[in-house]
């Protein structure tokens, strides 16, 4: 049973969230995931579609976010990837340190995505040397 | 030899059709130790000699029977007597003194006076979760007679799991399930177990039909999906669970009763908790659970004792005679060492917090959800999503 079945309510709360912050984000249905599709605008004027993917087990789990275009490749000049995974999806949050919860709503996931794209610009600005915040090694997860 | 045969074996013999028929049982230490004590016959018996019903006189004893060879036990069971005899090499019959002991009535008679012991025999636990905290408490269970288990897990036992779990180097490679229902069948007479290879999170469907009619659940898991979703489950069957949760490196752990319709339920607590959870700073944390954490057997097997106490006191709620008495809150705090961060300041300490229910919790209180955050009831708003279902385009 998909984690909207069993509690509707949230889904209805997910659309009134993101209706009051990120109006511009389309609500589609992949297989039996929810999706949020839509586009964000960065201050220097950058957009990027991006997918925000609820999992199965939403809450339980943070939403994925995956670049859709540009195509957004975070391999640092060691080779190694900046905060994102093989699979192109972004790193928002630092395991473990209980940044999403329960209540959490795609809206907050959005601007969290927005501020990774922020941090992204600023990373390219440095000549890929320097990105703010703690790193995991995003092979391992 | 030391031969032991029980009133329930003998018991059934002397209904058996035939009148004769061979003797299964077990032996240990080399021979040294021989036993007759199911009374049907278990996995891993060996025919031991025969059994014969019959009455006459000491000279006849053993005429009828055919094909007896040196060393076997020759057992006649003549009215209510019980006579035991060993078959020499000459083949005369050597009388062999036993203990007769009574299985089913005995073997909770060192707990005898601490609750009612007719209880627990009918009672039937589901445990989510077989790793070290579960088994333990499995263990604990069925000691003080709970009489059905229903296991729930998908793990094998592996090589690490050796230096926590009851189950040893023997189970190896055995579903959890499986090994520690062996384990329960060993320990009491009694116990029922039956066993499910599967994952709650990819099966609830499932889980809701192993929880219908259940007295209790144990939700021991160390995935927040798994409690998650078997709060959920749980609740609306309106069955209690016990969620039991050990922390990094077994710096201590808690035990939460969640119990419907009026308590708190897990999501409540969950909710009203997470902060508190912030881990430690010099404890390591657990990323994506690639990576087990080390904590002694000991320090686990402390929160599966309380989660294990706790679980009885619920069972036995309502017994005048239990000395087992429902703890006054839903959650008991455990810390078996100070750790920076955390409440305890002294080893092997414990506080008892009360944990009261969200009034608007998605799980049990879904109306009051519905309405405080949209303003309609939870009917209207599953109407609303089949229609906004209905309506998405397909990406």
């Amino acid at each position: 049973m998909a984690w909207y079945e069993y509690d509707p309510q949230r889904l209805l709360i997910e659309r009134k969230a993101m209706a009051l912050k990120f109006p511009q984000f389309q609500l589609l249905k992949r297989d039996n995931a929810l999706c949020w599709y839509g586009t964000l605008e960065s201050n220097r004027g950058n957009k990027y579609e991006i997918l925000v993917e609820y999992p199965e087990h939403f809450p339980n789990m943070a939403p994925s976010v995956f670049p859709v275009s540009p195509d957004i490749n975070s391999t640092d000049l060691n080779g190694q990837l900046k905060h994102q995974y093989p699979n192109g999806k972004l790193c928002l949050y630092y395991p473990g340190d209980r940044t999403f919860s329960h209540d959490t709503t795609a809206a907050t996931v959005v601007a969290v995505a927005a501020a990774w794209f922020f941090a992204y610009e600023a990373w390219l600005e440095s000549g890929k040397q320097v990105w703010p915040g703690q790193e995991l090694d995003h092979m391992q997860i | 030899m030391y031969l032991l045969i029980s009133d329930e074996f003998l018991a059934a013999l002397r209904v058996l059709p035939g009148g004769q028929g061979d003797l299964w049982g077990s032996r240990a230490d080399h021979g040294s130790v021989v036993r007759l004590v199911e009374p049907t016959r278990q996995e891993g018996q060996e025919s031991l000699g025969r059994w014969v019903r019959q009455t006459g006189k000491a000279e006849d004893i053993g005429k009828d029977l055919k094909d007896v060879t040196a060393g076997q036990l020759i057992l006649i069971l003549d009215g209510d007597e019980t006579r035991c005899f060993v078959v020499e090499p000459d083949k005369t019959l050597q009388p062999q003194p036993f203990e007769q002991v009574k299985l089913y009535t005995d073997y909770h008679s060192r707990i005898e006076g601490l609750f009612d012991p007719t209880r627990l025999p009918e009672k039937r636990v589901v445990i989510v979760g077989l790793g070290s905290g579960g088994s333990a408490i499995a263990s604990e269970l069925v000691r003080a007679g709970v009489g059905h288990f229903d296991l729930v897990d998908f793990d094998r036992l592996s090589v690490p799991n050796l230096a926590r779990h009851i189950c040893g180097l023997s189970d190896l490679g055995r579903l959890k399930v499986d090994a520690v229902a062996d384990f329960l069948r060993n320990a009491s007479p009694v116990a029922k177990v039956k066993t499910y290879d599967m994952n709650v999170t990819t099966d609830p469907d499932r889980l809701q039909e192993i929880l219908q009619g259940a007295d209790l659940v144990i939700g021991a898991t160390d995935s927040e999906d798994a409690k998650s979703i078997l709060n959920r489950i749980a609740w609306r069957l309106k069955i209690p669970a016990v969620y039991a949760a050990a922390y990094d490196l077994g710096f201590g752990g808690d035990v939460f009763l969640a119990e419907p319709p009026d308590g708190a339920c897990y999501e409540c607590f969950h909710r009203s908790t997470g902060d508190m959870f912030s881990p430690p700073d010099d404890v390591t944390l657990d990323y994506g659970k690639t990576i087990s954490q080390p904590a002694l057997g000991l320090d686990v097997r402390f929160v599966s004792l309380i989660a294990a106490r706790v679980a009885l006191a619920y069972l036995l709620a309502g017994d005048t005679t239990s000395r087992l008495h429902s703890y006054s809150t839903n959650w008991v705090l455990w810390g078996n060492w100070p750790q920076s961060g955390w409440v305890f300041n002294q080893p092997l300490m414990s506080d008892f917090i009360q944990i009261d229910p969200d009034p608007v919790c998605p799980v049990c209180h879904p109306d009051a959800y519905s309405q405080a955050f949209l303003g309609i009831s939870k009917e209207e708003a599953a109407a609303e999503v089949k229609d906004l279902l209905d309506s998405l385009p397909s990406f």
